[in-house]
């Protein structure tokens, strides 16, 4: 069965590619989104990634069609959608709150599409039991939608957006109500389908780590704004700001001066560093960015190191966050990995340099 | 805090005198229904009169009773036609105010829909009246028992409306959204999705305005003409002239009536709820 579904994708075609060219959406006096532009790819497993009030849920109705928006247009495929209502776009939604039918049984949920589009019974019946057995529903398919625990109705929402073979799914953080197992294992199961199927999924999210796991590429937003695309290494080990550097996992920022030739840094202190990677500062002020876990601990001072003392350890299995109190008040957070031994003998206290390597560290604008 | 937290919350039950004032309140609403439904198996000829003996005769009488089949009839007709078109109407104006973006006017609407509530039944019945009878005095048209299902209708719309919309607020606009994302047309939504949804609104809204049309009185005394009796109407003509325990019987009927669709309706909705 599987077997003919891929097929299927393939002789209708790949996964639609969408345009958003310059889009901006006012809510009254207030802007939700500022001329966004991006290109969704086909068959892409696309993120939108930001803070709650981003504007990320606003986009993705728009590409629904549940919102105008105020300028811009929308293309799927080279044709503008705008003024299409959602009845007349080939793309489906899996919403937050799943929005199931509770009237119908699962098997009716599932097939709404398929008969909204006017199919036949019998093809109805045959997709909807494909489309269960692959999200392992196949036997609930006479339940109705409030005998179902918040898993299987995810799943139901997930079937009932696929059957009719959008070339475009949205996904409205649609993992956000599962426990933390149920998760991890619906987010195995999101990019298995995204790959059989040949549909270009656009995630909504706020979990970064979701999205670092998930996506071909990533868009992070804030404040109605585009701030960075790329893929998730793109994005964690080059961000092009200190939002985006600090929204994505952990970062130490140290606040200082970049020389005209872009290699030296001066922190507050008068330290000077040694730098590689630029992201979008000009020389004079700038912050120096860096992940915990590219910090390095060393007995004695050397090249590219700041002198400190050791706050505090806490242990998390595989590794350990050491807290450094440098000079000037600067606080940094270096992970080390428990197997590498040494991180045990650490005291409170105890003099210590952080060593900051040239080639992880990344220079940001202020 | 942990104080707050320890201490029981008020229970109504444990105050003094809970006992003495629910029992007064549930006399007062049903001693006289049980009065009524004792007296009319009272073989004594005056309706306020002792308790003599047990006797059908009422009821032998109430049934040989023409008039009171043909009001209850007319009545029925009334309630029908008024609680279909006001449910309509109340259904619409429920969408209107609810599944629309904000328009100006809206706030305008819903107390103008809603007014029948809140004016008193004695205006509206008056204004009615007038309304009614310089139509026919212009046009030269004869409404006959049209005015009253129009009068009705009116009075019904509010009590559908509420529900209904209620109903509507309830429902978040999700599940139509849903929809529309699944390729079902407007009208397809409101047929698969919003109807069905709303159906147990509906019910309640009809039931509602059925239930105030059956009972109306003061208006369908104003407005009604010559031959267009409805129930309330004809017992109340029938106390006017003479006192009898037929009354009795013919309410203790109605009571009958009524709490055997209550029953029913009672039935259906458990079988509903089980088959989920």
């Amino acid at each position: 069965m599987r077997q003919s579904v891929r097929q299927e994708a393939a002789q209708t075609g790949r996964g639609g590619a969408l345009s958003v060219e310059a889009v901006t959406k006012w809510f009254g006096t207030y802007r939700a989104l500022d001329a966004v532009s991006l290109e969704i790819r086909s068959n892409e497993f696309f993120t939108l990634l930001g803070p709650s009030g981003c504007g990320k849920t606003t986009l993705l109705r728009m590409i629904a069609g549940f919102e105008s928006s105020s300028e811009g247009r929308i293309l799927l495929d080279g044709n503008p959608i705008s003024s299409l209502p959602p009845y007349e776009r080939p793309i489906n939604t899996v919403f937050q709150s799943y929005a199931l039918f509770p009237h119908m049984t699962v098997a009716a949920n599932v097939g709404f599409g398929l008969k909204m589009q006017g199919r036949a019974e019998a093809e109805i019946a045959d997709t909807v039991r494909e489309m269960l057995r692959l999200v392992q529903l196949d036997h609930l398919a006479e339940r109705k939608v409030a005998q179902l625990s918040g898993g299987q109705q995810q799943r139901v929402a997930l079937a009932r957006a696929l059957a009719p073979r959008p070339k475009v799914l949205l996904l409205d953080e649609p993992l956000s109500a599962l426990d933390l197992k149920l998760r991890q294992a619906m987010q195995i199961e999101l990019k298995r389908l995204q790959r059989e199927l040949g549909i270009s999924f656009v995630f909504v999210t706020h979990d970064q780590e979701e999205a670092l796991t998930m996506s071909d590429r990533i868009a992070v937003m804030s404040e109605g704004r585009l701030l960075q695309v790329g893929s998730p290494e793109d994005i964690y080990e080059r961000p092009v700001n200190r939002f985006v550097a600090d929204f994505i996992g952990e970062t130490n920022f140290i606040e200082g001066t970049l020389d005209k030739t872009g290699s030296v840094f001066t922190t507050r202190t008068g330290a000077k560093l040694r730098v590689g990677k630029q992201g979008d500062a000009d020389a004079g002020e700038a912050t120096l960015a860096i992940r915990p876990e590219q910090l390095h601990l060393v007995k004695s001072a050397k090249q590219n190191t700041l002198p400190g003392a050791i706050e505090s350890v806490v242990y998390f299995g595989t590794d350990s966050h050491v807290y450094v109190r440098c000079d000037g008040g600067l606080n940094l957070v270096v992970r080390e990995q428990n197997s590498r031994g040494g991180v045990s003998a650490l005291r409170e206290g105890q003099p210590i340099h952080v060593e900051v390597p040239a080639d992880t560290s990344r220079i940001l604008k202020g | 805090m942990a104080d707050l937290a320890q201490r029981k919350p008020i229970d109504v039950r444990r105050q003094a005198g809970f006992g003495t004032i629910a029992i007064a309140c549930v006399a007062v609403l049903y001693l006289p229904i049980v009065v009524i439904i004792l007296y009319s198996f009272n073989s004594a000829s005056s309706l306020g009169a002792n308790f003599k003996g047990l006797t059908l005769e009422w009821y032998r009488l109430v049934f040989a009773d023409a008039a009171f089949f043909e009001a209850t009839w007319m009545s029925l007709v009334i309630a029908t036609c008024a609680t279909g078109i006001a449910t309509v109407l109340a259904t619409m104006a429920a969408l209107g105010t609810t599944r629309k973006r904000e328009w100006t006017g809206q706030r305008a609407a819903f107390i103008m829909i809603n007014s029948p509530l809140m004016v008193p039944e004695i205006i509206t019945a008056i204004s009615l009246l007038v309304f009614f009878s310089s139509l026919s005095t212009y046009t030269g048209i004869e409404f006959g028992i049209g005015k009253l299902i129009l009068s009705h209708t009116v009075f019904c719309i509010p009590f559908a409306y509420l529900p209904i919309r209620a109903r509507l607020e309830g429902m978040g606009l999700d599940l139509e959204q849903a929809a529309a994302d699944l390729y079902a047309r407007p009208r397809d939504t409101f047929r698969y999705v919003t109807l069905p949804l709303l159906a147990p609104g509906i019910g309640s809204g009809a039931a509602l305005a059925f239930i105030v049309s059956f009972d109306d009185f003061t208006i369908s005394q104003f407005v009604a003409g010559p031959g267009e009796t409805t129930l309330p109407l004809y017992i109340w003509s029938r106390i006017r002239r003479t006192l009898t325990p037929e009354l009795n019987a013919m309410c203790t009927l109605i009571l009958l009536v009524s709490i055997a669709l209550i029953v029913v309706g009672f039935v259906i909705a458990n079988r509903r709820k089980s088959e989920k």
